[in-house]
């Protein structure tokens, strides 16, 4: 199954839009880690950056949902080999109380990656894409104020969609990243009042 | 509390078939029907000292670019010791190819090439034990005895 980025952009923004007019209390993230790479494809890489920008909004007691939209920064030491992933996704997490000021944040995402691997010193190009799926734990400090901060580890599980023009094995088809980083949540001005979550 | 118990089993679900897809086997290559890249070679010729694979001492095609073909001192050094690397350059990963005959022809062949000149190449698929950190590992390098079977493809 192909999907295009642009459908899959749109669908992401049509959903951000869509609850953004909830009136349901809800924030935004920002976070900005390092990665790492595991056997497959990638295992030579360098991990470089990862970001994300995501919306959340709270559907129960502790419980979110929400969109998010990553990229992903990979290059290959001394090469020009460099791959860019595009990684949007859904998003539902969960917030457990850990004292007074911090909240422990398990997540789990499911999403559709877009990955762009070129060499432009042999004029390679090439857009791989696959389903993406992505467990991650925030500990996320409440400051009580507009923003929250956040520490993050996350790991991003792609299957890539079978294209024998890239490779004949599971095993190049499977990316495994991990990137751990900090984040803030930029909370709506009328919830930034002190939580009950 | 309730739905904290629900998202754990979801998360833990997940998690499993995560692993689970990780781990399926990788299917068999038939490695004289199509060239393939310097990767899928590397990676399927690869394995356990203890095992014998099918791949062992066959006839294989593979593609890539020739690494260092540039740089005229370690062409020489190659020439010297009857081998070059070819290299997928999405990866890194490169394979040794070692020539036991027609040598000047290949290299010939390898001196009037670009860099940027993809090769496929016709050799045999031959075992070779390495022994790491992590134990005994068996890889491959590739044989190739005629520049008959080296072709190049301008990019």
């Amino acid at each position: 199954m192909l999907l295009s980025p642009r459908k899959i952009a749109l669908s992401v923004f049509l959903l951000l839009a869509f609850t953004g007019l909830s009136q349901r209390k809800s924030n935004w993230t920002v976070d900005i880690g390092k990665t790492q790479t595991y056997p497959g494809f990638f295992y030579l890489y360098d991990g470089s950056v990862d970001l994300s920008v995501g919306y959340h909004l709270n559907i129960a007691d502790n419980l979110f949902v929400g969109g998010a939209f990553g990229l992903q920064f990979l290059g290959l030491n001394g090469t020009q080999s460099k791959t860019v992933i595009y990684k949007p996704k859904l998003i539902l997490e969960y917030h457990i109380r850990s004292g007074k000021s911090f909240n422990i944040v398990p997540l789990i995402a499911v999403g559709y990656s877009f990955l762009k691997i070129k060499n432009n010193e042999y004029g390679y190009s090439s857009l791989q894409q696959g389903f993406n799926i992505s467990p991650e734990l925030k500990l996320l400090w409440k400051t009580g104020l507009q923003t929250d901060f956040y520490l993050f580890g996350r790991y991003d599980y792609v299957k890539l969609i079978k294209d024998e023009d890239f490779t004949f094995l599971n095993y190049y088809r499977n990316a495994n990243i991990t990137s751990f980083g900090i984040g803030v949540v930029i909370k709506r001005k009328k919830h930034a009042q002190p939580e009950k979550y | 509390m309730r739905n904290l118990k629900n998202i754990s089993k979801v998360f833990l679900f997940l998690l499993v078939l995560t692993a689970l897809s990780c781990n399926k086997n990788e299917e068999t290559l038939i490695l004289d029907s199509v060239y393939f890249n310097v990767s899928d070679l590397s990676q399927y010729c690869s394995g356990s000292c203890d095992e014998i694979y099918d791949w062992e001492n066959k006839p294989a095609l593979v593609k890539g670019y020739v690494k260092g073909v540039e740089n005229d001192s370690l062409m020489q050094e190659f020439y010297s010791k009857s081998l070059f690397y070819l290299e997928d350059i999405r990866t890194g990963v490169f394979i040794e190819i070692r020539i036991t005959d027609d040598k000047d022809a290949i290299f010939g062949k390898l001196y009037s090439i670009q860099k940027t000149d993809m090769i496929y190449m016709k050799g045999v698929a031959t075992p070779v034990i390495s022994d790491g950190e992590g134990g005994c590992i068996k890889g491959m390098f590739l044989l190739i005895d005629s520049a008959g079977s080296i072709s190049v493809e301008g990019s």
